[in-house]
C-alpha cells in the first residue's frame, strides 16, 4: 500500500494555501484531529510482535493502543483466537467448589485457547491451556498513532479526506471576515469537497473486489433472464 | 534601487519645496529623516503582513528578510535556547523570526506560536510528528522542543536591519515601497510640525516642478 507521511500531507496543504511554516502547528492539530476520527473504523500503525507468555500472561507492548488480534503461530499461519469477554481479567483460575447448580464454565474452559485484555495492568490473560507454554502466539494491535520517534504513515487514499478536513477547519476557525456571506458560501463549498473526498474514500474501503462485484453482477443478470 | 541618502535628500528636497517653493533648502535633519525611514519601512511591512494574514496567505519580500549567521544554541540543563540577533517585526504567529535552520537550509525547525506552545502540552500535537520546533520565549530569546543537535543556527528574521548598511549602500527594499517610505515620512514630518495637516504627494510634486 502506498504511504504518505502525515508531514507530507500537512506541507503539502501548507504549500497550496501558500502558506509558511508558521501554519505547520495549527495544520497538524487539524490533521490529527481527522487522523483520530478516521481511525475509529481503520488501523492505522499496525504492528506485530510476539507475546511472551509467563505462566498465563503476557504483557502488552509499551506502544499498544488497540489490538487487532492474538493468534496462535503454526508454522507460517497465524491462526486468531477468540476474544472471551467472560473471562476474568485478574489471571486467577478460580476453583470451582460445588459442582450443582449451573457449570457452565467449566464445560466451554480449556476446549480451546482464549484470551481477553486487561488494559489497567496492560496484559493479556490466557485461558488455561496457555499455561504451559504449549503454544506460541502472536499479538498484532494497533500501535500509538503519534510519537517523538517516528511519523505517522498514512495510505495515501486518505489524503485527499485528511487535505479537504484541514482546509474546512482552517476556514471554521480562521477569525478572518467572520460572518461575510462569501466565506460561508466557501466553507460551504469546501464541506461539499469533505464529503465528496469521504464517499470516496468510502467506496476505497469497500471490502469487495473487482471479482466479486462482477460475479454478482453476472448472476443477476443471469438469473434475470427468463426465457 | 535607493540608498538612504537618496530617500533623505528626495524626502528633505520634496518636504522644503512643500514648505516654500521659491527657497528649496534641507531643513530636516537626515538623521532624523533616517530614523523615520526605518520606520516607516517596518510601519508599512508591518500593515502588508496583517493584510495578507487577513486574506489567508503570506508573500514577504526577500529583501526584508535579514539573514544572521552562527547564532550560538545555548544549553541550560537540556533546555536550548537562541538569543534573537535583532527585534524583527511584530506579527501574528511570530512570522517576525521567518525562519531557524541548522545545518541544512531546506529543513528549518518549526516555528510554534507561543500562545499555542503551553496549551497543547501532554496533547498528540506536542509530539510534532518527531520534528524539533522552537517558540519565542521571551522578548529576545527562542526556545527548542528538543535538542537541535547543533552549536550554532542561522537565523531569518523580518527586519530592515539599517545598521547593516551605510548611508550609501543599495538598501535592500523592493521598489515598490520607495514612494510609500517617502509618503508615510513627509505624513509623520507634516504631522509633527503642525503646519501640515494632510500631506498629499502629488501637490508636493506640483510644488517642485
Amino acid at each position: 500500500m502506498q504511504t504518505k507521511t502525515l508531514d507530507q500531507i500537512v506541507r503539502n496543504e501548507l504549500a497550496n494555501s501558500q502558506l509558511t511554516l508558521h501554519s505547520y502547528v495549527p495544520f497538524l492539530f487539524y490533521a490529527i484531529n481527522e487522523v483520530k476520527k478516521l481511525s475509529d473504523v481503520f488501523s492505522f500503525q499496525v504492528s506485530q510482535q510476539e507475546l511472551t507468555i509467563t505462566n498465563r500472561e503476557a504483557p502488552l507492548p509499551a506502544n499498544y493502543r488497540r489490538v487487532v488480534a492474538v493468534s496462535r503461530i503454526e508454522g507460517e499461519r497465524l491462526l486468531p483466537l477468540p476474544y472471551d469477554n467472560k473471562m476474568n481479567t485478574d489471571g486467577v483460575d478460580y476453583t470451582t467448589d460445588g459442582t450443582t447448580g449451573y457449570v457452565g464454565v467449566s464445560e466451554i474452559r480449556d476446549d480451546n485457547l482464549h484470551y481477553t485484555i486487561n488494559e489497567t495492568t496492560n496484559k493479556i490473560i490466557l485461558s488455561t491451556e496457555a499455561g504451559s507454554n504449549k503454544y506460541r502466539l502472536m499479538l498484532t494491535y494497533e500501535s500509538t498513532l503519534f510519537s517523538t520517534t517516528t511519523n505517522t504513515v498514512i495510505p495515501i487514499i486518505f489524503e485527499r479526506v485528511i487535505q479537504t478536513s484541514i482546509r474546512l477547519q482552517r476556514a471554521k476557525n480562521s477569525r478572518a471576515e467572520r460572518g461575510d456571506v462569501n466565506r460561508v458560501n466557501e466553507i460551504l463549498t469546501i464541506e461539499r469537497e469533505y464529503s465528496n473526498a469521504k464517499r470516496i474514500l468510502k467506496s476505497h474501503l469497500n471490502p469487495m473486489t473487482w471479482e466479486d462485484i462482477m460475479m454478482v453482477t453476472r448472476k443477476g443478470i443471469h438469473n434475470s433472464i427468463k426465457n | 534601487m535607493t540608498t538612504i541618502s537618496k530617500l533623505s535628500e528626495q524626502i528633505s528636497r520634496i518636504y522644503a519645496r512643500y514648505i516654500d517653493k521659491e527657497n528649496p533648502n534641507t531643513i530636516v535633519d537626515k538623521r532624523e529623516l533616517k530614523l523615520l525611514i526605518v520606520d516607516a519601512i517596518h510601519t508599512i511591512l508591518g500593515a502588508k503582513l496583517a493584510a495578507q494574514s487577513a486574506k489567508g496567505f503570506v508573500d514577504i519580500p526577500e529583501a526584508l528578510i535579514a539573514t544572521y549567521t552562527n547564532i550560538a544554541v545555548n544549553n541550560a540543563s537540556s533546555v536550548y535556547t537562541c538569543t534573537l540577533p535583532a527585534q524583527p517585526v511584530a506579527s501574528t504567529g511570530d512570522m517576525g523570526i521567518y525562519e531557524v535552520f541548522g545545518t541544512d537550509e531546506l529543513n528549518p525547525y518549526i516555528p510554534i506560536p507561543k500562545q499555542i506552545m503551553k496549551v497543547m502540552q501532554g496533547t498528540d500535537l506536542a509530539v510534532l510528528e518527531s520534528k524539533i520546533g522552537y517558540f519565542r520565549s521571551s522578548n529576545d530569546k527562542i526556545r527548542f522542543t528538543a535538542d537541535p543537535t547543533v552549536t550554532t543556527v542561522t537565523m531569518r528574521l523580518i527586519i530592515n536591519d539599517i545598521s547593516k548598511y551605510s548611508d550609501t549602500d543599495i538598501l535592500p527594499l523592493p521598489a515598490d515601497y520607495n514612494l510609500q517610505v517617502i509618503e508615510l515620512v513627509l505624513k509623520t514630518l507634516g504631522l509633527g510640525v503642525g503646519a501640515i495637516q494632510e500631506f498629499n504627494v502629488e501637490q508636493a510634486q506640483e510644488n517642485a516642478n
